[in-house]
């Protein structure tokens, strides 16, 4: 009785075995319904701790909470070069469904004044997220109470007013460009190591103005050290309603700081649709939006492939008109 | 007397069992970061911040600052036990402290390495407390030609650093100087000497680079002259806690350095773009000016090992007093605690004081109960540490070498900075060799970005004028310093001749 009872498990079990075998052998799992088989590592060009490297860890998070991909996301920071160290590192990566880089609006810049061959567009573009705002800062005390009063000031004084931003051929640098073609004015533009050196700068009275992300900015603007005398927005900030854009001032000034995905050169299709899908889920969610968004000041964005491959063609072309006005490109 | 209030406040939240335990385990973590080569301050608290965003804000910040002092005691440990330095302020914690180490007393320059970070601390702290959204302001006051200026007083001092032979100082010196234009220019944003190297285009490396000049160009002395080695193993026998207290001429020496140290490094940390790194160069430098026998230092005074670590961790607390009052990081680590006090929904700033008393002072006050437990663990530590001294040197040069390349590659995940270390060691070992010194090299190589970013910013503030840097008070009086000490040698040997001038002449 035992025997045959014995038997009949192992037939049982030789017939499951079997059954098993043909499951997997008749499905025939392409890549494209397996993907991802395996964690996906997100290249944050930037150090710990900027502004790069908190939305990576954001992203990464809320996908892992909230499930958005079967498989994790690790961060790998690799900083240097304005992002171009990490940059050159992924674009070696040709094809690979498994590797993702941020991608910010100085990562678009650099390599045009660099004349470097690894350009934003050298990647897959995936998706933007948000953008970031530009404020031009003053001394509560200064003389200036609008950008007016600026331009006034620089019509006189040609090439003598200091403006104060993080970087060379950078955002900050841009929107002085933007600024001074838009007003037919000369600034005086000096650069700073990081958003922490210019508002010192300013404060200590070693400049006369100073770019700054509203984010950057948000505690000196709380305390009354600064004041903003326009956002480069097209219209007013949800958080910042009594802010005037330059615009509404009559000039006609827009920058805005992309802050975005793209995937290795060449990424599959299929991984860049399971991507941009789970990230459109992260920034539906009410954390992405409070916690993210909010805090930070920044005006939520979601661009798909293909409208981000738009924003980052456009981009390159405003920008190298841009840098190309200011003597940044080399010939 | 609002100030004492206000402190009792911060100790009655510093004291709470948790915050107590967060920050010494915050501390404990800070010192084997530090300890741990190219893991230092900026990566252990970016790495720890996303791990507190379910934690009390509170006591969050209190662990993550321990983290950042912590650091600064743990880098003083690879320092002086194998002669790497654990983070970039301890590389001249190395200078001293490992030759203490060859000398038999490893256990002596830790002890006095944790208890002049624990005084630079305290001290650093008392300051914070008694006037830090005062001098925040004050801080302020130091734009780029102040920062020129500063920087050519500290390099006309390398004179000082020169050694023996004041030909070879100088080309160290410069070479320094020239392997910090490497990288792109951050005004013009072109790139410098970078032969095409992305990887250069952040400039030389300066972790890895350490890391080989002082690590793996000491393994490279052991291989090749293990001769002049011989001998000296297991130069420390004595492991207990009592032979490791310095003696009263060590403490008479280094009491006043550490004071010293402390207030200048309180005062680099506060300003803006300057952070313990800076800190700890120039209070060495000064040591080595003000110093009755400078010509000790370097080669295992005990004084120099104070005078970089208070100056260091006084520094790391400094950074607070720009963050706290005005929101302003002064240093990289205080630029992510910044992202995480906003994640926390506290800003920073003027009205943080009046708004967030109990957060402000709370973390002020878990400052001192976080140095002195720290202190405390590290010291009890120091017998186990020096064991490291115990393993045979056959064994301990390939450890060293492995330390070297994990070390290296960690600071940027790059397998180019493993080239930079093993060049750099190469280039440590002919240095040594052909004694060059190797701290000119050093020093020039951390200052020489910022002397010429500073220098430049200053003449575009200018318009093209160099009077800037004259008609400014502060960096006048520096210039004036500059001067005057450059003169001096040429001064007293002037002085010596005439004096024995008339003696010749009496004797004719």
């Amino acid at each position: 009785m035992t025997k045959r009872l014995f038997s009949l498990v192992a037939v049982l079990m030789v017939l499951l075995i079997v059954a098993g075998c043909a499951g997997g052998g008749s499905q025939q799992a392409t890549p494209e319904a397996k993907y991802p088989e395996k964690p996906i590592t997100y290249v944050v060009p930037w150090g710990a701790g900027g502004g790069s490297d908190v939305m990576a860890r954001m992203v990464v998070d809320i996908i892992q909470q909230n499930k958005f991909l079967p498989q994790p996301v690790v961060v790998v920071n690799k900083p240097g070069g304005s992002g171009a160290i990490g940059m050159n590192e992924v674009a070696q990566k040709k094809g690979d469904p498994y590797t993702i880089i941020g991608i910010v609006s100085g990562q678009i810049s650099t390599p045009i004044t660099t004349n470097a061959p690894v350009k934003a567009s050298t990647f897959k573009p995936i998706a933007a997220l948000a953008l970031d705002e530009f404020f031009l800062l003053a001394k509560p005390d200064s003389q200036f109470k609008s950008l007016k009063d600026v331009v006034d000031y620089a019509k006189a004084n040609p090439g003598k007013l200091t403006i104060g931003g993080t970087g060379t051929g950078s955002e900050d640098h841009m929107c002085t460009g933007l600024f001074q073609k838009a007003a037919g004015i000369k600034l005086e533009y000096i650069p700073f190591d990081g958003g922490g050196e210019t508002i010192s700068a300013l404060l200590g009275g070693h400049v006369q103005l100073a770019w700054a992300n509203p984010s950057e900015c948000a505690s000196q603007l709380k305390g009354g050290l600064v004041k903003v005398l326009g956002v480069m927005a097209p219209e007013r900030l949800k958080a910042y309603p009594d802010i005037p854009t330059f615009r509404e001032q009559g000039y006609d000034a827009v920058f805005r700081q992309i802050r975005a995905i793209s995937g290795a050169p060449d990424m599959p299709d299929y991984a860049v649709k399971k991507i941009a899908e789970a990230l459109k889920k992260v920034t539906e969610t009410e954390r992405w939006q409070k916690d993210y968004i909010e805090k930070n000041a920044l005006t939520s964005q979601y661009l798909g492939p293909e409208e981000y491959a738009k924003a980052i063609a456009e981009a390159e072309k405003q920008y190298t008109e841009i840098l190309t006005d200011l003597g940044l490109v080399k010939k | 007397m609002e100030i004492w209030n206000y402190l009792l406040l911060g100790f009655g939240q510093a004291l709470q069992p948790v915050n107590v335990l967060f920050a010494f385990l915050g501390g404990l973590m800070g010192v084997i970061v530090g300890a741990l080569p190219g893991l230092g301050s900026v990566a252990g608290v970016a790495l720890l911040l996303p791990l507190t965003f379910k934690m009390n804000p509170a006591t969050a910040i209190i662990m993550l600052a321990a983290l950042y002092y912590g650091n600064m005691f743990g880098g003083s440990i690879s320092a002086i036990l194998i002669n790497i330095p654990g983070d970039s302020p301890g590389v001249m914690t190395a200078l001293d402290g490992n030759q203490l180490a060859k000398q038999g007393r490893a256990g002596q320059a830790l002890f006095m390495a944790f208890s002049a970070s624990f005084c630079g601390g305290l001290i650093g702290i008392i300051i914070l407390t008694l006037m830090g959204p005062l001098l925040a302001f004050f801080g302020l006051k130091f734009g780029p030609p102040e920062f020129a200026s500063l920087i050519v007083l500290a390099l006309t001092s390398i004179g000082w650093l020169l050694g023996d032979n004041p030909v070879k100082g100088v080309i160290a010196g410069a070479v320094g100087l020239l392997l910090a234009t490497i990288g792109v220019d951050m005004i013009q944003g072109q790139p410098r000497f970078t032969f095409g190297l992305v990887n250069l285009s952040a400039g030389v490396p300066f972790i890895p680079f350490v890391i080989g000049l002082f690590g793996l160009s000491q393994v490279l002395l052991m291989q090749a002259h293990s001769e002049e080695f011989a001998g000296k193993e297991n130069p420390y026998q004595k492991l207990s806690l009592s032979s490791s207290f310095p003696t009263p001429a060590d403490w008479a020496r280094s009491a006043w350095t550490i004071v010293r140290s402390a207030f200048l490094g309180f005062y680099i940390g506060l300003l803006p773009g300057s952070g313990a790194t800076t800190a700890a160069f120039l209070s060495y430098i000064a040591e080595k000016r003000l110093n009755r026998n400078p010509e000790r230092l370097g080669k295992g005074a005990i004084e120099g090992v104070a005078a970089s670590e208070a100056a260091n961790n006084a520094a790391s607390i400094g950074a607070f007093a720009p963050l706290l009052s005005l929101g302003i990081p002064g240093s990289g680590t205080t630029a992510i605690l910044l992202g995480g006090l906003m994640m926390w929904g506290l800003t920073p700033g003027p009205l943080l004081f009046k708004e967030e008393p109990q957060f402000v002072w709370g973390l002020i006050a878990s400052m001192y109960v976080g140095n002195l437990l720290v202190a405390i663990t590290c010291i009890l530590a120091i017998p186990f540490l020096v064991y490291v001294l115990k393993v045979p040197r056959s064994v301990l040069a390939p450890i060293i070498v492995v330390i070297c390349l994990l070390g290296a590659y960690s600071v940027n995940n790059s397998v180019f900075d493993l080239w930079v270390m093993i060049f750099a060691g190469l280039l440590g070992y002919f240095m040594n060799r052909f004694s060059f010194p190797i701290p000119a090299l050093v020093l020039s190589l951390v200052l020489g970005p910022r002397l010429q970013t500073s220098i430049r910013q200053s003449f575009m503030m200018s318009h093209g004028s160099a009077l800037i840097f004259l008609n400014r008070p502060i960096s006048l009086s520096l210039l004036l310093i500059a001067f005057i000490l450059t003169l001096l040698p040429a001064l007293s040997a002037w002085q010596k001749k005439r004096r024995s001038a008339p003696a010749a002449e009496a004797t004719r």
